[in-house]
């Protein structure tokens, strides 16, 4: 179910920050541009409050979110915040409308979308993020992260294939 | 349509980076990326545009069917030229699709949503090709996020500053400049 994904994305990143130092977890990492594991958590964790805070209403900005500092430097806050979306995504499926503005243009564009597609928008996202949250984990720690942390499911069913 | 001219110029730049490249480091297992290879990457990020493609016209879009073809990831020129026809095929009227995507059921009580595939179960979800798109952009810079510390493991090349950057954080940072 899309929403056990959702669960279980959160608890994946959940149980690797739980083997973080607060510096580490705050810390620059020079393989990520400079910037820190707790900005991308932040960034996975934000996207999510967007859609969430956009179920009601029916219009979804990714673009308008706060980057708050405290999401990216207090590795409590993240785990809370993990914690809350693990709660409260299950929602029916309804139409939504996606807010997205590029480049010069003022006015964003607006796209129709759907809440599913959103939720499983913001699985794929987390997991990328992931992908780079274990490459500033193994540049900061000698934390063994499990083989499938940051990999999507299907190159793991893929890789399994494979082997066989 | 914007997304469209965004997407052509992403895959400009990716296709600027690769003439930049020799066959070499298209190829060469990059040890920060668990031994992907730029050529991976690439692939991946063509493939998506692939299967959307081929969604369009069937009306549903499943991306786990890409190939992972190899000449794609090993052709540093054969992929720009792909990346090519990608842009030229980009400008398509806005259709209704259906998603399938491997997460299990939707909801215990679905019932339509619900496909048999391969053993396993398959949630099909409600899209459309302008999200699609817009998907794919981002997949897009996600993956030359990847490319550009692959670039910088491999080679002393200089990549444009938003390469790999996504367009809001580059105008939040603009904004973040005195």
């Amino acid at each position: 179910m899309i929403f056990e994904t959702v669960r279980e994305t959160a608890n994946d990143l959940a149980e690797a920050l739980d083997q973080l130092t607060h510096s580490q977890y705050a810390t620059s990492c020079i393989t990520l541009s400079g910037s820190s594991i707790g900005q991308h958590v932040r960034h996975v964790v934000e996207l999510f409050q967007c859609l969430l805070n956009g179920y009601e209403s029916g219009v979804v900005d990714y673009d308008s979110r706060p980057r708050n500092q405290v999401i990216a430097t207090r590795k409590e806050t993240a785990l809370e915040c993990l914690a809350d979306i693990r709660m409260s995504t299950s929602h029916t499926d309804k139409s939504m409308r996606l807010h997205t503005s590029f480049g010069r243009e003022a006015k964003p564009c607006v796209i129709s979308t759907t809440y599913f597609r959103e939720i499983l928008y913001n699985i794929e996202h987390a997991i990328h993020h992931m992908a780079l949250i274990r490459i500033g984990i193994t540049e900061v720690t000698d934390i063994d992260l499990p083989q499938e942390f940051g990999v999507a499911p299907s190159t793991l069913k893929y890789q399994a294939a494979c082997a066989r | 349509m914007y997304i469209k001219t965004q997407i052509q110029n992403l895959l400009a730049q990716i296709c600027a980076l690769l003439e930049n490249l020799v066959n070499e480091q298209y190829s060469q297992p990059v040890r920060v990326l668990s031994d992907a290879t730029i050529g991976q990457h690439t692939r991946h990020i063509i493939e998506f545009y692939l299967e959307l493609f081929k969604g369009y016209d069937q009306g549903v879009i499943d991306y786990d069917n890409r190939k992972r073809s190899h000449a794609i990831e090993s052709d540093r020129l054969f992929a720009m030229q792909i990346l090519r026809e990608i842009s030229e095929k980009l400008a398509k009227p806005n259709k209704e699709l259906w998603l399938m995507a491997d997460v299990g059921m939707l909801e215990e009580s679905v019932e339509s949503s619900l496909l048999r595939k391969g053993g396993s179960e398959k949630a099909r979800i409600r899209t459309n090709y302008e999200r699609e798109l817009v998907y794919n952009l981002e997949h897009t810079v996600h993956h030359m996020a990847l490319l550009r510390i692959a670039v910088s493991a491999l080679s002393d090349l200089a990549l444009p500053e938003g390469f790999g950057v996504a367009l809001s954080t580059q105008k939040f940072r603009k904004a973040c400049r005195p």
